[in-house]
Formats: C-alpha cells, sequence, structure tokens
C-alpha cells in the first residue's frame, strides 16, 4: 500500500509538470484554435538555458526563452493568418516544425550532455510515503500560476478583451481590439506557463535536448484527456497521466508505462471528442 | 473504393516487405565495394547525430574525424588516403538502415562504422550484410555479435561486449559483498538483453538474488517510481546497464534522494562527466563504473587523441564514444593494411585473421572466424567518483 502512495506521490508532482505545459496548449486552442505542438520545445528551450545560465538568475532566463520561442510560434500563426492560410492543420503543422526546430537548436547550442540544477533537495517523510521537496514545490506553483492565470482572464480587463479576442476575432477586430497583439500576448503568455515547466523540470528531473517531444505528447494527453474543457481540466489531466506514468512505472515494464500518454490520446481521438478543423470528417 | 484501395496497398506492401525478406534470407550475399585505382578508401558512418542517442553520436563523428587525419598524417593505408562518409540516423533504427543502403549503393563505401546504439546496428546490419560490407559496431549491445544471426559474418565489435561488462560488475558486486542485487535498466536493446543475461546468470548461481528489476525508457520525463520500486526490495547493490547519462543521473540523484544508498555499478556508457553533471556529485559516491579507459589518466595514446579532439575544436568527452569513434575508424585502417585487397571482403578476412590491431584502447583488438568481440573484459579499468572526478577504483579487472 505504501508503495502505491509512493507512486500516488510521485505521479502527482510529475504530472504537475504536464499539467503546466498541457496549461499552455489548452490556452492557445481555446485563443486561437491552434494545436500548438511546439510546447514542450519552448519547455526543452526554457530548461537549458536555465541551466546554462545558472542559479537564480537562470530562471527568468528561462522564462525569458519560453516566451521568446513560443512568440516565434506567435509570428508564425499570424504570417499564416495574413497569407490566408487559416485552417488548423497549416498551423499544427508549422508547430511540429518549430518543435523540431527548437530541438536542433538546443542540441546546436548547448550540445548533447543532459542539464540539471540544483534547487530544493531533499524529501518529507509522512509514514512510509516520502515526498519530495522539490516536486511539493512543482505542485503548488502549477496550482498557484494556473490559479493566476484564471483569475486574470476572468477577473481583469486585460483578461476580457483576451477572451472577447478568443470568442470572435472579427467582432473584437470591430469594437477596437488589436487582435494580432492580443493573439501574440497570448503565445507569450503560453511561452510562459511552458517555460516555467521547463524551469521546473531543470530543477526537478535535469533537462536533455530530446524532452521536447516527450513532453508535447504526455501535454496533448493531459489536455484532451477530460475533452479539452478548460485550463483546470488541462491541468487535472496532467495530474493524472502523470499519477498513471507513474503507477505504470512502479509496477509495469517501461515500455507499458511510456505508452500511457499514447493510450490516453488514442482513446480520446478514437472517441471523436476532439477534431482538428480542416481535417476529414 | 477506398477499402478496396486500403486492401490493394496493404497486399502489395506485405508483398514488397515478403520479397525483401527472401532477398535477405535465401539469396547470396554480394561481396561488397571495392576501391578504384587512385581513389581514396570511402569508409562510411552511421551515427546519431541528432535524437535521443545523439549524446554518444556527435562525439563518435568527432573522434572518427580526427582518426581519419591521424591515420592520413601517418601515411594512410599503404599511402592510399581514407575518406570519411558521415550519415546520421537520428537516433533512429530504421533510418540507420536506410543510411547504411545509401552509404553502400551510393556512396561506395568499403565498410561502415556504427550505428551509435546497438538497435541502430541490429537494424542496419542485414543491409550491410546483404551488400557483404563490413560493419564495425562500437556497441556494447549482445546480440549484434550472435554467431546465429545471417549477418555474423560481417559485424565486428569495437566495444566490449555487454557479455562480458555484465558479468564483470557482477563479479564485482558480488566481491564487494552484494548478494541481493537490484537491476536498472533502459528500454532498448542494450539494456533489455543486458536484463535477460542477468537473469539467465542468477537462474545458473545460488550467490546473489536478483530482487528487483526496474527499467525506464530512453526519454524518460522522470525516474522515482523506479528507484522507490527498487529501494522497497532493499537490494545490497544495483546494476545499471544503461548508456543514457540523463537517465543514468537522475536515477542516481533520485535513488540518493530517497535513501537508497548502496553500490551502483554500470559500465563504459556510464563514464561520462554528464552523469556527475546530472547527478550531483553526493550521489555519485556510490558508482562504480567499468571503463575502457581511466579518466584522470588515460595512456599516453588516448592523452594524444584527446588532444588532437581539442585540436579540432572539439571537447572531449572522456568516455567512450570518443575512443570507440576513433577505435572503429583505426581498427578499420589497421586490418586494411594486412589485407591482400582494398575492398570489403579483403577488409573483412583480415579482420577474421586473428592479428592484433592497434588503435586506442588499453589493448589490442584481435577478431577471429568465430568471434568478432574485439576486446574482452581484460581492457577493462575500474572507476569510481571522488570529489565530483572519476578516479580510478583499483587496478584492471
Amino acid at each position: 500500500m505504501s508503495s502505491l502512495l509512493n507512486f500516488l506521490a510521485i505521479g502527482v508532482a510529475l504530472g504537475a509538470l504536464y499539467g503546466l505545459i498541457a496549461t499552455s496548449m489548452g490556452l492557445i486552442w481555446q485563443s486561437t484554435k491552434v494545436l500548438d505542438l511546439a510546447v514542450g520545445g519552448y519547455a526543452a528551450v526554457a530548461g537549458m538555458v536555465t541551466a546554462a545560465v545558472g542559479f537564480p538568475w537562470g530562471a527568468l532566463a528561462g522564462l525569458a526563452a519560453g516566451v521568446a520561442a513560443s512568440l516565434v510560434m506567435g509570428v508564425i500563426f499570424l504570417a499564416l493568418q495574413r497569407r490566408g492560410v487559416t485552417d488548423q492543420i497549416s498551423a499544427a503543422f508549422a508547430s511540429i516544425g518549430l518543435l523540431f526546430a527548437s530541438t536542433s537548436f538546443v542540441l546546436w547550442y548547448f550540445g548533447t550532455d543532459p542539464r540539471y540544477v540544483e534547487f530544493i533537495t531533499g524529501t518529507w517523510l509522512l509514514g512510509d510515503i516520502s515526498f519530495s521537496r522539490q516536486g511539493v514545490f512543482n505542485v503548488a506553483v502549477a496550482f498557484v500560476v494556473v490559479g493566476a492565470v484564471l483569475w486574470g482572464m476572468h477577473r481583469t480587463p486585460a483578461g476580457e478583451v483576451l477572451r472577447a479576442t478568443a470568442i470572435s476575432p472579427r467582432n473584437a477586430q470591430l469594437i477596437g481590439v488589436p487582435v494580432r497583439r492580443v493573439q501574440l500576448s497570448m503565445f507569450a503568455l503560453s511561452g510562459l506557463l511552458a517555460g516555467g515547466a521547463g524551469v521546473l523540470m531543470v530543477f526537478t528531473r535535469g533537462m536533455s535536448f530530446g524532452l521536447g517531444l516527450t513532453l508535447t505528447i504526455a501535454a496533448f494527453g493531459a489536455m484532451i484527456v477530460f475533452g479539452v474543457r478548460g485550463l483546470v481540466t488541462a491541468l487535472l489531466g496532467g495530474l493524472v497521466i502523470g499519477v498513471v506514468e507513474a503507477v505504470g512505472a512502479g509496477y509495469f515494464p517501461a515500455s507499458v508505462a511510456s505508452m500511457v500518454p499514447l493510450i490516453f490520446i488514442f482513446a480520446v481521438l478514437v472517441s471523436g471528442r476532439f477534431k482538428l478543423e480542416g481535417a476529414r470528417p | 473504393m477506398r477499402l478496396r484501395f486500403f486492401v490493394g496497398a496493404t497486399v502489395s506492401v506485405a508483398a514488397l516487405v515478403l520479397s525483401g525478406c527472401g532477398a535477405g534470407t535465401g539469396e547470396a550475399q554480394a561481396s561488397g565495394n571495392g576501391v578504384a585505382e587512385g581513389e581514396p578508401i570511402r569508409i562510411g558512418a552511421v551515427l546519431s547525430l541528432t535524437g535521443a542517442v545523439a549524446a554518444f553520436g556527435v562525439p563518435e563523428r568527432a573522434a572518427a574525424e580526427v582518426a581519419v587525419d591521424y591515420v592520413n598524417e601517418n601515411g594512410g593505408v599503404d599511402g592510399r588516403e581514407i575518406e570519411l562518409v558521415v550519415a546520421d540516423d537520428m537516433s533512429d533504427p530504421t533510418q540507420a538502415a536506410r543510411a547504411a543502403q545509401r552509404l553502400i549503393t551510393d556512396e561506395g563505401v568499403i565498410a561502415i562504422v556504427g550505428a551509435s546504439t546497438g538497435s541502430g546496428t541490429l537494424a542496419m546490419a542485414p543491409v550491410a550484410a546483404q551488400h557483404g560490407v563490413p560493419v564495425l559496431a562500437p556497441n556494447g549491445t549482445i546480440g549484434v555479435t550472435d554467431p546465429r544471426e545471417d549477418f555474423f559474418s560481417y559485424v565486428f565489435r569495437t566495444s566490449v561486449s555487454d557479455e562480458d561488462t555484465i558479468p564483470a560488475l557482477l563479479e564485482r558486486a558480488k566481491e564487494d559483498g552484494a548478494e541481493r542485487i537490484a537491476v536498472f535498466y533502459q528500454e532498448d536493446a542494450l539494456g533489455r538483453f543486458s536484463a535477460e543475461l542477468l537473469e539467465r546468470l542468477d537462474a545458473e548461481d545460488d550467490e546473489f538474488e536478483i530482487v528487483a528489476s526496474a527499467s525506464v525508457p530512453l526519454e524518460a520525463t522522470d525516474v522515482s517510481a523506479q528507484a522507490i520500486r527498487i529501494r522497497n526490495a532493499q537490494p545490497d547493490a544495483v546494476l545499471m546497464p544503461l548508456s543514457s547519462v540523463g537517465v543514468g543521473g537522475s536515477f542516481l540523484r533520485t535513488a540518493h534522494e530517497t535513501g537508497l544508498n548502496v553500490p551502483m555499478y554500470g559500465a563504459l556508457a556510464v563514464a561520462q562527466h554528464a552523469i556527475i553533471d546530472t547527478a550531483g556529485a553526493a550521489a555519485t559516491e556510490n558508482l562504480v563504473v567499468a571503463n575502457m579507459v581511466n579518466p584522470a589518466e588515460p595512456t599516453p595514446a588516448q592523452q594524444d587523441l584527446y588532444e588532437r579532439i581539442e585540436a579540432a575544436g572539439h571537447e572531449p568527452t572522456g568516455g567512450f564514444p570518443d575512443l570507440f569513434g576513433a577505435n572503429s575508424v583505426r581498427v578499420i585502417a589497421e586490418a586494411l593494411k594486412l589485407a591482400d585487397e582494398l575492398s570489403s571482403e579483403g577488409l573483412r578476412e583480415a579482420l577474421e585473421s586473428g592479428e592484433p590491431l592497434e588503435a586506442w584502447a588499453t589493448v589490442p583488438y584481435s577478431y577471429g572466424p568465430d568471434n568478432h568481440d574485439g576486446l574482452s573484459a581484460d581492457g577493462l579499468v575500474w572507476t569510481t567518483v571522488r570529489d565530483g572526478d572519476f578516479v580510478s577504483a583499483d587496478g584492471n579487472l
């Protein structure tokens, strides 16, 4: 029993990071209907920059790098819009290209060695259950950050503008909202969330150049597991995937555990609860 | 209509696959490539320059290029220069097979260095064997020199086989007093072959018991569950047949944090400074690594190799990627000097001659018709970590 509780604790800590990245993906999906599959790349870039700069300023530099990376996707999105390419498939493919480009950039600039930055060490023991202090910190940060984003979107004038743009960019433009600037700021906020996850990841597991794709897959699974309803469900989806992955890793071979996000994605896609516009019916 | 197209396409693909299998198993193997008069000797390298295991492929390429320069500066092969043609398999075994095909048929290479992983080598070996081109494999993965495989005649290992290193790790752990042993391995050909070997050894040997076994994918985001699982089994020691220093470092740190402070044994790939950076110095104090080089005290020849790599603008890893990337090229060159003709078949026969082939390992390579593992555990050096650096644990085995 204590083993299971230990695996649950590990899964929640891991899932909080997945959830943060899923929230980033969900934010872009809700506001622009773009499936941004480069979010794992933002996290990887942020993590590697954090490690390269070192503690404490590395965290800020990492967040800035995450935002910069996501703004590249924002610019690509706006460029596609300007050229009249408005289907979601094209934007999704562009984001895949950016994901691989970011992986190549990290490999070229930072090299092949994995990076780790020590921040919060040690564990708390509750009976037989050990809680990583960094893991607890990660969970707290994820909930606070997602709560702050929700509060900002629902309780501030800027949030109203964001939501209005998300609901109907054309109507928002008619009432004077600078839609492109607002959409670009959504990408920046998305980069901040994914970058934050990358920073926490480098404090927790460490970051390596190839993790971007893994994080994207986990985040996509987290975002759609409850049916793409909102940011909270994206965060909770991350916790679910993290828990199932950790419990799977605790009791089954790694090949089974690593399939968990893919199984979720498969199940949701087969159920027809998630569909890209422009895709064949 | 769609269904008919789908069925037709499936049947066509199946026919292609089956015809490909027939070509690989039933037809006579080609005699490989030769070297035209006045042309340089072309050697291919299929390495993982991008993707999950680029950590090996990138330094392997740098070292292989340095080895090519070294051979050419020292007279080449009977006055003929060698030339390296590098292909990136993107850490994907399927791409490794395609890259090998291209290097052999389009570039006319007489031998191939690679792949960076045992999985990649296992994928491209049938292709190379079908064309009669030798592969110099810098992998420990047991299966790459399995005599039962059709490609056996054409694959020559330049690393130490895990069939040697795993028993060596086990013996070392037993000598250090371990009876309850846990295994933490990565989910690929290297890890699985090693885990299976340990299970066989466990069945034959009453002096130890495998009390837990946990595996991890190469790009795992977290290994805490595996660390807890192993800790709960209360082992005396952990054997780590893995090559990913990211995963290895993460495991060492997590194990240390969760109170699993027992000796951890790894080999070759684990002996990279990145594992200390990832795990932290405190978590690596219990690490014991069988290596081909003592990073603190490399041989003069190894030191010269590292200086050449630095002079070429690369940073030596100080571990096995440098050594085996360079050794693979050097072994080809040394064998070609003994060959009756500058061709794939001439190289293969020279490699099997049993003559000692000098490279940058602590002992010369030596292959035979029934033995394609050029090195044995005799060449292993035991190292551990003190004050954040690899140091010698003791003498040779």
